[in-house]
């Protein structure tokens, strides 16, 4: 497979000649693969758009260099750039005119846009191509970015939180397109901080914090990194804590009366086997956020020990039962 | 691709020009109405003019109080005068739209992530706002050639007088685009660049006015420091502008443009 987008002791310094510099990412040194998806994960500030702005050439950096399609992102950007497709995290269009005018006017800037592909797209999205872009939500907003990003069917998406305001029906919609996207053997390089939506359809993750590579893994080895919040709440208080926490999988176990919260990774049966010897009244599931997720894997420090389950286990010590 | 830009920007800002070119037609028509209409009016018109101070006219932009004493030197004072200052306004509004509104409101990422280089955006973009300032103009010159026609007993020039004195407002108002451009892609937010540009055209503006106030040498030499003072407004209907003076304009408004552009070339988009 060949590299579509390389970057090499990437850094990015803001405020170097001031009192107080600050890095936002620091000798990043990343490899996006041709055809596979990659989720580029990090808590808020760790440098994610930073990173993407380097590669789109909004903004220089203070060291090290990216390339895209073996190109470096400065000196060929407009050659780059017709190859790709790009979603903002924020993104900002000109409020006055319509969403219509908005995709014709970036389709001629592209040379051409199929307009059969477009009308496509915004019927899978459910979107009306009609309106001023004042009028739209923040997902109908999101809609339209990912038509503008994909409507000239790229090589490369570069997309930086695709799903904000997205709600779980269009989630699953732009999943489907990224697959499909994948399936003609094309590259999404994808930011986002939510774990559980990049597990969906990324081939690997790369997780970022502080502005520094912590690992690049795949899909699978992460995995086990996933866990959710659980609440049970039972028509009676809790007597069966003890079996729920011994449970495999079951972590800070907190009993509160009729409920009992927990995290829990894993498949779910052996848990629904134990949970239901007592009347359930509601069952709460919630994902972990990254940073959550973060901490259970790498810890405080940041530095991963290479064991997910090692902050786990120590957690397991720690369980302390609240009744 | 070329010119995709420019002409976008000139067909989501045709409102805008329109209105700005029926307001100074409504000034141009509205000065010669106000010509007096007999040669009664005409001397009680003369006889204010004597009244006044030399310093009240000179913070008015007057420097010889025989140059408004006719019917070509009321319009140029009355319409030529107010009408670059006016057009100032729109200059800073148009090269403020170059770079530094869509860089704030984050449109400038969608732009820039196009296959289009730097440069093109900024010389599509204040081409056309140049194009803007030259229909304005145009509306301004056939709002004189009308006006004109309404009081033909009061003021009779040649066609060519109120073309070739509107041409002379043009290197003024490419000027004032160009530096507001630069001005834009130094100072990246919008606001500050609007402060900085409002002042460098009140300032300039100012200067005129106040350095024909004092009869000292320096003040005289400091006067050509605004871009002002190329254009006498008493005097553009008979005797036009220097061509030197509209030559040295345009040379600066290019290498204006030369800057803003190797600014943003060089420097990171704002977020």
């Amino acid at each position: 497979m060949n590299a579509i987008i390389q970057t090499q002791a990437l850094t990015k310094t803001y405020g170097e000649k001031s009192k107080k510099p600050f890095t936002a990412l620091s000798n990043l040194d990343l490899t996006v693969q041709e055809g596979e998806i990659m989720g580029f994960l990090g808590p808020n500030g760790a440098g994610k758009t930073t990173t993407i702005r380097v590669l789109l050439d909004f903004i220089r950096p203070t060291s090290g260099h990216a390339t895209i399609f073996g190109k470096d992102v400065r000196e060929h950007s407009v050659e780059i750039h017709k190859r790709i497709g790009y979603l903002p995290g924020e993104l900002n269009l000109w409020k006055n005119e319509t969403a219509l005018n908005t995709i014709r006017y970036i389709g001629k800037m592209r040379g051409g846009v199929d307009m059969n592909y477009v009308n496509e797209l915004a019927e899978q999205l459910q979107f009306d191509v009609t309106k001023r872009i004042r009028n739209y939500s923040t997902g109908n907003k999101r809609k339209i970015g990912i038509i503008l990003a994909l409507m000239n069917r790229p090589d490369v998406l570069i997309l930086d939180e695709p799903t904000a305001g997205l709600d779980p029906l269009m989630q699953q919609v732009f999943n489907k397109l990224m697959l499909e996207f994948k399936a003609e053997g094309k590259t999404v390089f994808l930011s986002s901080h939510v774990l559980g939506e990049v597990q969906e359809i990324c081939d690997r993750v790369a997780i970022l914090r502080h502005g520094k590579l912590e690992t690049v893994e795949t899909v699978q080895n992460l995995t086990h990194v996933d866990f959710r919040w659980i609440t049970l709440t039972y028509r009676e208080p809790v007597r069966i804590a003890n079996e729920l926490s011994a449970v495999k999988g079951v972590y800070d176990l907190s009993v509160n009366g009729n409920s009992v919260k927990f995290r829990m990774s894993g498949d779910f049966q052996p848990l629904l086997d134990v949970a239901t010897r007592q009347y359930v009244v509601n069952m709460n599931i919630q994902e972990a956020t990254l940073e959550e997720a973060f901490l259970a894997f790498y810890g405080d420090n940041g530095k991963s020990n290479g064991k997910a389950t090692a902050n786990i286990k120590k957690t397991e010590r720690e369980l302390e039962v609240v009744s | 691709m070329k010119g995709i830009i420019f002409v976008e920007t000139l067909r989501r800002s045709w409102k805008q020009m329109l209105y700005w070119g029926l307001g100074i037609g409504t000034l141009g028509i509205y000065m010669f109405s106000a010509l007096p209409s007999s040669p009664e009016g005409y001397e009680e018109y003369i006889k204010v003019i004597e009244d006044m101070k030399p310093g009240a006219l000179k913070l008015m932009g007057v420097s010889d109080i025989a140059s408004i004493m006719t019917p070509e030197g009321f319009i140029g004072f009355a319409f030529f005068g107010y009408t670059l200052l006016i057009l100032g306004v729109f200059a800073v509004i148009a090269g403020l739209n170059v770079s530094a509104v869509d860089e704030d409101n984050g449109s400038m990422d969608v732009l820039l992530s196009l296959p289009v280089p730097r440069w093109q955006v900024i010389i599509e973009k204040t081409l056309a706002y140049c194009v803007m300032g030259l229909v304005i103009l145009a509306m301004a010159f056939i709002s004189l050639v009308l006006g004109a026609q309404t009081a033909p007993e009061r003021i009779s020039l040649p066609i060519e007088k109120y073309l070739f004195a509107v041409m002379g407002l043009i290197p003024g108002v490419v000027l004032m685009i160009c530096a507001t451009a630069l001005i834009a892609t130094i100072m990246r937010r919008r606001s500050t660049a609007a402060v900085v540009a409002g002042t460098f055209v009140i300032g300039s503006y100012l200067l005129n006015i106040l350095a024909g106030l004092t009869n000292a040498e320096i003040a005289g030499q400091l006067r050509y420091f605004s871009f002002f003072s190329y254009m006498e407004a008493p005097t553009i209907l008979t005797t036009g502008v220097s061509f030197v003076s509209a030559m040295a304009l345009i040379f600066i408004s290019i290498a204006c443009i030369v800057g803003a552009i190797r600014m943003f070339e060089n420097r990171d988009i704002a977020v």
